[in-house]
């Protein structure tokens, strides 16, 4: 079950923090003897009460009136409320030091993820890590994951010392009705494992059901206005109640499943008495048991059911820790794209600043997109790529601009193959804007600089140049405009406006321009097109266009 | 996830319009209104639950007394009513939790229909002034805080209520005085959890909002890889996320530092009774008012509510939020619908011919901004229409107000010279059609994509053979019972495209209107798209909005807007020969 890899993550997290964990051990143990001696502390008291023998160091006589012993009794309370007070400081205790390493964990995982996706081979992120899967493994893994450092180890000490005190208590009081009370007991862990499983399937079920089903109420909103022209709203309100009450069923039946509990945890209450009946009244009442023992191991009964109980879920639970560990580990050991690490050689200027030689392309297995082609470019060329729908335009950008390096045939940038470069050099030089415009949530200013540090002055030379200026003086806020998924709305036109104004603003000096202006009118496209020939005079570019129009400045032309 | 903290903002102004906790309160029961009677019965059962419970307890201390008196009779008595109430007990909660969770479900997808049907109902320009993160919000997320508190925390906040009450009551009727100073014990935990539910909700909430905003940093990295790439951003990403991590953990470590003192106060607050039924009680059974057997059932009353009090502390926050959230849902159901925005609805349903005419129409969003300035025009049945002009010249808002999606505040439209506001709205809609370049196609089949209706095979083949969407289906080896994935994923733009044609085709509308529909298609699709139109369109009114203006040359006429006005009008041929401002949109293509 326990893979080396995950282990190792966290043992060495454990060592890493050693002294704390031992401080919340410590705490953790302390509160379990609180828990315990306060029903042993009950027992005393019906003990004296009833005038039964109590242990010597009370040196309580029970043959006086109880009234001379007052000072018994205001002893057994301070040791009651003393106990209180120490249960509540161990609670403190274990909360402040161990619960809170079940953060410190969850922030550490989080950070090692994405420290190793970035580096991941972008087909990776089409395949096997999907954005699906990577979302649920930062959310859910981690969620299940960090609970191994904090709470569950929390649980799995306070259970095995619970038990152990508690039952170490019973058998100082009775062994054979501890003895059965333990047997009639063990069905608990068994019986809560077996239904935290099926629970944990069936919430997980109606989660999948409700994410389908919130998927489509954001469909319904979205295409609100459609529904309302077409007439096809009637038709949206039945497909999302039908989907509302399968979620509805599969909701109630997880939410059925966990009040399975109540029953099992009652009968649990239910045998103990039962035993403690059966047992326990002939041995109180034929003097075996006193009936403050009696009334102690009444508390303890109820106490052991809670380590019981709580074995089941905590097997499960580690279980499932260990299980999305290891799915984490996966992640932090998966292949890194090496063409990202590589240190590479400085870039020397050279005349042809890029040489294509018989390049050939095709995705594993598929049909030949790209066949036999040569051509070179030189410093300030514009050279344009049309061609119709699914001709490989955007393939064979991806492999200009370097991110596609698994083709046959030579392309060289300033004389040397991509993979003689080290990423960053790279990508100080060469830049791409694509088909679908792709913002982050955050001010304009942030948008257009990126990693750079620019002026104001700066940044709106670079929305001029994008014809996207006059559109942002018009917003209230003006360059510290929050763009978000939800927040203001940019037209496609001026995302893609924007996003040609980012890749301007890290002055490329070979631009790779993907039909990136597909959703801005015609009238706005030659403005930029105009700005870019001039203010780009010194760098390389290349424009994919369908439209003809968007290849009127450009020197070369590559039809494929 | 900025939508999120737009709500919180909203939150506060919501208070000042004065709904509090009580009146949610009420609206939230409003919606079980249908349930009522069932409700009453479970909660009897719980009442039932509890009070066994009770006597259980109280049959445990008699047990103790009987015991030491040495009545082994007795004592085997009140140990089978012990064993017979526990049971009972457990039967009455489990069956009762089990219903309430049943008819809340009832209850939320009652609450989910009526937001449904709101939806629908809410003009346009609702959706135009709200981000539609929050409409969503409203009905996902908002309703599933509704949810949890009617499925989880309700049954859990009866059991409470009902077992501090009967504890109390058993307690006072048992020894009146030792009851009474023990209920008052109870008043300082109970005091603790208000007091303290403003920082506990503060907590969550901030943790909870720094775990969407961790969230969407990651997810929208994820979505932006290729930028990353693109710009060799992967140490600028780790930073930033690496920042909102920081943030989420310190909030993290916040609330566990606060909950680190608050629960451990509050199990030593809650379990302050027995402390006290220790001192007091014991007193009382020293100077022998009170019996070892009364001293014993109180010990379990005091263990028995310790319990659900703790656990109602817990559920504080959900039945908190759930305030919030039925506030913000009550809100969204008052929103006024399209009778108000739109007015009275009209009554007219005659057969349309397709004679369209503008008068006069003014039309603004906001006021003071005028979209359409004094726009009109007469189109004659079976004309097709071009309609061109610059981003926000006003093509779309034309054809929105055809539709009577929003309000015009002056001048008239009619439809074969009745005006458009004595149609009966929804009956105009059907008749027409509008294809735009978004296309909805859901999982399912490819005839589910099509119709929601039942009709017959025919009908829809021949829809399909009009558009060429048969010709689409055999190249791409489809029939009308093919699976095809969400978001149509296994078709192509232009396949979406023509599915969408199709699917309006089929309605057999009297008027359609292409907005933009093949702006993201390549010739050869376009070139079909508009084949099949003009075909199948014969003798229909035709509305067409296209960038592209060659797409338009078939067009009996053009209209072409700018600025909110219509300023020329004409076939595409005679507008280029005026060399007016057609002209120049024509030529900024670079076409000849």
């Amino acid at each position: 079950m326990v893979k080396d890899g995950s282990f190792n993550i966290w043992l060495s997290f454990l060592k890493k923090r050693g002294p704390i964990y031992a401080v919340g051990i410590v705490a953790v143990l302390l509160t379990n003897i609180a828990q315990v001696a306060t029903t042993r502390i009950f027992g005393f008291l019906v003990d004296f009460f009833s005038s039964n023998k109590l242990p010597s160091f009370f040196n309580f006589d029970p043959s006086l009136p109880l009234i001379e012993q007052r000072h018994i009794f205001v002893h057994l309370f301070w040791l009651l409320l003393g106990t209180r007070f120490l249960l509540t400081l161990g609670r403190f205790g274990w909360r402040i030091t161990l619960a809170r390493q079940t953060h410190h964990s969850s922030s550490f995982l989080r950070e090692k993820i994405w420290e190793s996706v970035a580096y991941f081979k972008l087909k990776d992120l089409d395949r096997g890590f999907t954005k699906g899967v990577l979302m649920n493994n930062s959310n859910s893994d981690v969620n299940s994951a960090r609970f191994l450092f904090g709470f569950s180890l929390i649980a799995l000490i306070d259970v095995v010392f619970l038990g152990v005190f508690t039952f170490w208590a019973m058998l100082t009081i009775n062994v054979e009705l501890s003895m059965v009370s333990l047997i009639v007991l063990f069905y608990l862990p068994i019986i809560i494992k077996k239904l935290t499983v099926v629970e944990i399937k069936k919430y997980e079920d109606a989660q999948e059901h409700l994410s389908q089903f919130d998927d489509l109420t954001s469909q319904s909103v979205s295409s609100i206005r459609l529904q309302r022209i077409t007439q096809t709203g009637k038709y949206w309100v039945e497909r999302l109640i039908k989907r509302a009450d399968q979620y509805r069923n599969k909701r109630l039946s997880a939410v059925f499943t966990n009040l399975m509990f109540i029953p099992v945890m009652g009968a649990a209450t239910f045998l103990s008495f039962l035993v403690l009946f059966v047992m326990g009244i002939g041995y109180t009442l034929n003097g075996t048991m006193s009936i403050g023992d009696f009334v102690a191991m009444q508390g303890l009964i109820v106490l052991l059911q809670d380590p019981l109980g709580e074995l089941g879920f905590i097997i499960s639970e580690w279980r499932k820790g260990f299980t999305s560990l290891d799915r984490l580990n996966k992640i932090y050991l998966n292949e890194k794209d090496s063409s990202l690490l590589n240190k590479g050689t400085a870039l020397i200027k050279q005349d042809y600043i890029l040489e294509v030689e018989h390049l050939g392309f095709n995705y594993d297995h598929g049909k030949e997109i790209i066949k036999d082609l040569s051509f070179s470019m030189n410093q300030g060329d514009r050279l344009g790529i049309k061609g119709p729908i699914g001709a490989g335009k955007s393939t064979l950008v991806k492999l200009l601009a370097g991110f596609e390096r698994e083709h046959r045939g030579v392309i060289k940038f300033h004389g040397k193959s991509y993979d003689e470069y080290s990423h960053i050099d790279l990508r100080k030089g060469i830049t791409l804007v694509p088909q679908k415009p792709f913002l982050f949530a955050g001010p304009i200013r942030q948008n257009v600089g990126m990693d750079y540090k620019l002026s104001d002055q700066e940044i709106w030379y670079f929305l001029e140049l994008a014809d996207l200026k006059s559109d942002v003086e018009g917003f209230k806020e003006g360059l510290d405009t929050e763009l978000g998924e939800w927040g203001i709305n940019l037209s496609g036109g001026q995302k893609q406006r924007l996003t040609l104004a980012r890749a301007l603003a890290r002055k490329p000096e070979f631009l790779l321009l993907d039909d990136c202006l597909s959703a801005v009118d015609t009238v706005t496209e030659e403005k930029i097109l105009k700005n870019l020939d001039r203010e780009l005079s010194d760098s390389s570019l290349i424009w994919v266009a369908h439209r003809d129009s968007t290849l009127k400045y450009c020197n070369k032309i590559l039809a494929l | 996830m900025s939508y999120l903290k737009a709500d919180e903002q909203d939150e506060s102004q919501i208070k000042k319009f004065g709904i509090g906790d009580l009146k949610s309160f009420f609206i939230l029961f409003s919606f079980a209104k249908g349930y009522l009677p069932k409700y009453i019965m479970s909660l009897g059962l719980i009442f039932l639950g509890s009070l066994s419970v009770m006597i259980s307890a109280r049959s445990l201390g008699k047990l103790v007394e009987h015991i030491i008196a040495g009545d082994k009779d007795q004592a085997w008595v009140f140990a089978g009513m012990v064993l017979l109430f526990e049971a009972v007990a457990i039967a009455f909660a489990w069956s009762g939790r089990r219903f309430i969770s049943k008819y809340s479900s009832f209850v939320i997808l009652e609450i989910r229909k009526r937001l449904f049907n709101h939806l629908q109902n809410l003009p346009l320009s609702y959706f135009d002034r709200q981000p539609k993160g929050r409409i969503i919000t409203r009905l996902t997320h908002d309703v599933e805080g509704i949810e949890d508190f009617f499925t989880g925390a309700l049954g859990k906040l009866i059991q409470a209520i009902f077992m501090i009450i009967l504890s109390i009551g058993a307690m006072i009727a048992t020894d009146f005085k030792l009851g009474l100073i023990l209920t008052l014990t109870m008043i300082p935990g109970l005091f603790f959890i208000f007091a303290t539910k403003k920082m506990v909700r503060n907590a969550s909430r901030r943790m909870s909002r720094n775990s969407s905003a961790l969230n969407s940093k990651l997810s929208e990295f994820l979505d932006g890889m290729e930028v990353i790439r693109a710009f060799g951003l992967e140490k600028w990403s780790q930073n930033e996320y690496g920042e909102s991590i920081q943030e989420y953990k310190t909030s993290m470590l916040g609330a566990n530092s606060l909950f680190a003192w608050i629960r451990p106060v509050l199990t030593l607050l809650v379990y302050a009774p027995l402390v006290g039924l220790v001192w007091f009680g014991g007193h009382s059974v020293l100077e022998g008012t009170l019996a070892v057997g009364v001293f014993v059932s109180f010990m379990r009353y005091c263990e028995r509510f310790a319990g659900p009090i703790l656990g109602l502390a817990r559920e504080i926050q959900v039945i908190q939020s759930a305030f919030t959230y039925t506030e913000r849902v009550a809100n969204f159901l008052k929103e006024p619908g399209e009778e108000v925005a739109l007015g009275t609805d009209g009554m007219l349903e005659v057969p349309i011919k397709g004679e369209i005419s503008f008068k006069n129409v003014y039309m603004s969003y906001n006021e003071g901004e005028p979209i359409l300035k004094d726009v009109s025009f007469n189109i004659r049945p079976g004309e097709k229409i071009g309609l061109v002009g610059r981003t926000g010249s006003g093509k779309t808002t034309t054809i929105s107000l055809l539709s009577r999606l929003y309000p015009f505040q002056s001048g008239d439209i009619l439809l074969d010279g009745n005006s458009i506001k004595d149609f009966k709205r929804s009956y105009l809609r059907e008749q027409i059609g509008l294809v735009s370049q978004d296309v909805i196609v859901f999982k399912g089949t490819l005839r589910d994509n099509l119709t929601d209706n039942i009709i017959g095979e025919s009908v829809i083949l021949d829809a399909c053979e009009k558009t060429g969407l048969t010709h689409m289906m055999k190249r791409a080896n489809l029939t009308l019972d093919s699976e095809i994935l969400d978001g149509g994923a296994n078709l192509s733009v232009g396949e979406r495209q023509l599915l969408a044609l199709t699917r309006i085709f089929i309605k057999n509308p009297q008027i359609l209107v292409l907005d933009e529909a093949t702006t993201n298609i390549d010739p050869f699709y376009e070139e079909l798209i508009h084949g099949a139109v003009f075909k199948a369109m014969e003798n229909k009114t035709c509305l067409i909005i296209a960038h592209r203006l060659d797409t338009l040359k078939r067009c009996d006429r053009i209209l072409v807007f700018s600025d909110g006005r219509l300023i020329e009008e004409g076939h595409s041929n005679q507008l280029f020969e005026n060399k007016g401002h057609f002209y120049s949109l024509h030529n900024a293509q670079g076409l000849s």
